[in-house]
């Protein structure tokens, strides 16, 4: 569900999202979900300082390959968890928690950016359309639908399939498909932000077109949308890692949780934690995200409220 | 003496679905330097459509058919955006119905203020803190440097209210446009800031333009009074003269369904009120447009419409004041 969904978002300011956030602290899944993201985030952050195998993070394969005799998947190198290697090891022989941990950081990284990205574009593109209105609007809305249209990763898969696949076509690919719903809620918000009083109050005081922009619509808008970031920031991480797995995303060497789900896909029968542990790690990356979105979502529903 | 503000001739068309919208019907109106003009109507005779008609930020239906509004000899109508940007809130300043509304929610009273005075004085730093804290001073709030620092939310409406009228007074205007400024606060902050905008008034050296549904309120701070009805200005005179001597028939209503406390014996009268309905603009009623609700109608309030006659001083749009009859 999104939040353009409620009623009250039109009612919404920098205060009730500060209310919001003293209020949801007290929600068992919303606090999950914030302390799993949170220490999710901070390890990968530490991950170079303090894995043992930063090289192997980077991607540079394990000289010489961990042996372990007796399982039958050793001619890879995929040894089974081990107090070296407590997550174990994966193709090329490298520890395969550094890997995650490396991987978490691409998928942080590309969820972050494609979220900022598609805010930063939605605001402009929802303002604009706002506060021109008439036939810029129109236009605007118009081809929003357009993209909108075109469910969000098959849509990056042509564009990829279009530019090719590397680090920064993923960025490109999924900021481009990500745009339209924070097109819709910036001109929503901005809609009934462009009615207030303190906007014809600043007119009638001489407040330029920039000045009513940026000193009053934006920050009145935004509110909203920083809910949408949380929601989407699960839905575009997965994305990538889906993209990733086709081989359409991010390219070894780089750590990337989809990627290492992929080169799993040989290893399923005889090596366990090969695709348990990355999708594991993506599972609870994802799941948190959705859960902070959804309570505030639900929050926000008056349907729900009381319950 | 040259007036500060003349408006000529003007005519303006909103173009609505339901149908073309006339108001002002050639409306005429002049003001003084220092002088207060209360302008009286109900809801939806065109007061505050005039009052945005001066600083010409009118909404995208609208249409100015004919007129000037003139500002020292500038004529404010014909004006360019960027002209138009150096005299709204630093000639020509307004004040608001809802001050919960009018101040920007995200940021605080400092922001806001400090914006209002860097951008019309040109001040910096601790000068426009200063300056601020003082205007804020001159409009009566108590201890200025929390409310400074306080978000809109935290002040109470009257708080509100003399926050905008102290922002209107920041670059000294000319001209300030109160537009219904006591209809959305109680009745005691109504009168506190009636009695406030009189001291500032003569503090200082401003023309101010009162629009109010209340001629109560009118009456309160005004020199001159403006009765408008149906987007016409239907008597126009001194206070006293309103008043005491009203001409217009409207006015007479207006002036009898003002409450006031009576004897014991009256207590169960109702409370006389004007009756019928405002007009529809779209479709008006031919020749004089209150005639369907004036008690004195004659043929002629039909048929044709009133010119202004002169009569004690006042201007009145009424065909009992003609010389003919």
């Amino acid at each position: 569900m999104r939040i353009t969904d409620s009623p009250r978002s039109d009612a919404w300011g920098f205060f009730r999202l500060l209310h919001i956030i003293r209020v949801l602290s007290r929600d068992k899944l919303f606090v999950f979900g914030v302390t799993v993201v949170l220490s999710l985030a901070l390890l990968s952050i530490a991950a170079p300082y303090v894995s043992p195998y930063t090289s192997q993070g980077y991607g540079e394969a394990a000289v010489p390959p961990p042996s372990c005799p007796g399982v039958p998947t050793e001619v890879a190198g995929v040894c089974p968890p081990s107090l070296l290697h407590p997550l174990g090891t994966e193709i090329l022989g490298r520890d395969l928690l550094t890997r995650i941990l490396f991987g978490i950081r691409t998928s942080l990284i590309i969820g972050l950016f494609v979220v900022i990205t598609a805010t930063a574009i939605g605001l402009f593109v929802g303002i604009t359309a706002a506060y021109i209105g008439g036939w810029v609007d129109e236009l605007l809305m118009r081809t929003t639908d357009v993209f909108l249209s075109f469910p969000h990763v098959i849509l990056a898969l042509v564009i990829l399939a279009t530019i090719g696949p590397n680090f920064y076509s993923v960025f490109i690919a999924l900021g481009a498909v990500w745009w339209p719903t924070f097109a819709r809620l910036a001109r929503g918000q901005a809609l009934s932000v462009k009615s207030q009083n303190y906007i014809l109050a600043a007119q009638a005081a001489g407040v330029g077109r920039f000045g009513i922009i940026f000193k009053h619509i934006l920050p009145n808008s935004i509110a909203p949308l920083t809910v949408q970031m949380a929601l989407d920031m699960g839905a575009s991480i997965l994305a990538e890692a889906g993209l990733s797995f086709l081989g359409l995303g991010i390219r070894p060497p780089t750590a990337d949780l989809g990627v290492m789900v992929f080169e799993s896909t040989n290893f399923i029968t005889t090596a366990w934690w090969y695709p348990v542990f990355p999708g594991l790690f993506l599972f609870l990356l994802v799941l948190s995200f959705n859960l902070i979105g959804d309570r505030v979502t639900q929050y926000l529903d008056p349907r729900l409220a009381g319950k | 003496m040259e007036p500060l503000l003349e408006i000529k001739d003007l005519r303006l068309v909103f173009s609505t679905e339901r149908g073309i919208l006339d108001l002002f019907q050639g409306l005429s109106l002049s003001l003084m330097s220092r002088e207060v003009l209360g302008i009286v109507g109900e809801s939806g005779s065109g007061k505050s459509t005039l009052a945005y008609t001066i600083i010409k930020l009118l909404p995208g239906n609208a249409r100015i058919l004919s007129g000037k509004v003139l500002l020292e000899g500038r004529d404010i109508l014909s004006m360019k955006e960027e002209e138009l940007r150096r005299i709204r809130g630093k000639e020509i300043t307004m004040v608001f119905q809802d001050p919960s509304t009018s101040l920007n929610p995200v940021f605080r009273i400092k922001d806001q203020m400090l914006t209002v005075v860097k951008e019309n004085l040109g001040l910096q730093g601790e000068v426009a803190r200063k300056r601020a804290l003082e205007l804020l001073k001159q409009v009566e709030l108590p201890d200025p440097e929390s409310i400074m620092n306080s978000f809109p939310f935290e002040l109470s409406g009257g708080m509100q209210q003399r926050v905008m009228i102290a922002m209107a007074l920041a670059a000294n205007p000319k001209l300030i446009v109160a537009d219904e400024p006591t209809s959305s606060v109680d009745a005691t902050i109504q009168t506190q800031i009636l009695s406030l905008l009189k001291k500032l008034k003569a503090e200082r050296d401003f023309s101010l333009i009162l629009i109010t549904h209340s001629i109560a309120v009118a009456k309160e701070v005004s020199d001159r009074i403006a009765v408008m009805y149906a987007g016409e200005i239907v008597e126009l005179g001194k206070v006293e003269t309103v008043i005491e001597k009203h001409l217009h028939p409207y006015t007479e209503a207006l002036l009898k369904s003002i409450p006031r406390p009576r004897g014991k014996s009256e207590m169960k009268r109702m409370l006389p009120v004007v009756p019928g309905q405002v007009p529809d603009l779209i479709s008006p009623p031919s020749g004089c447009r209150f005639h369907p609700r004036c008690p004195y109608a004659m043929d002629i309030c039909k048929a044709e419409r009133p010119p202004y006659f002169n009569k004690d001083g006042s201007l009145v749009m009424c065909w009992l004041y003609s010389e003919e009859r």
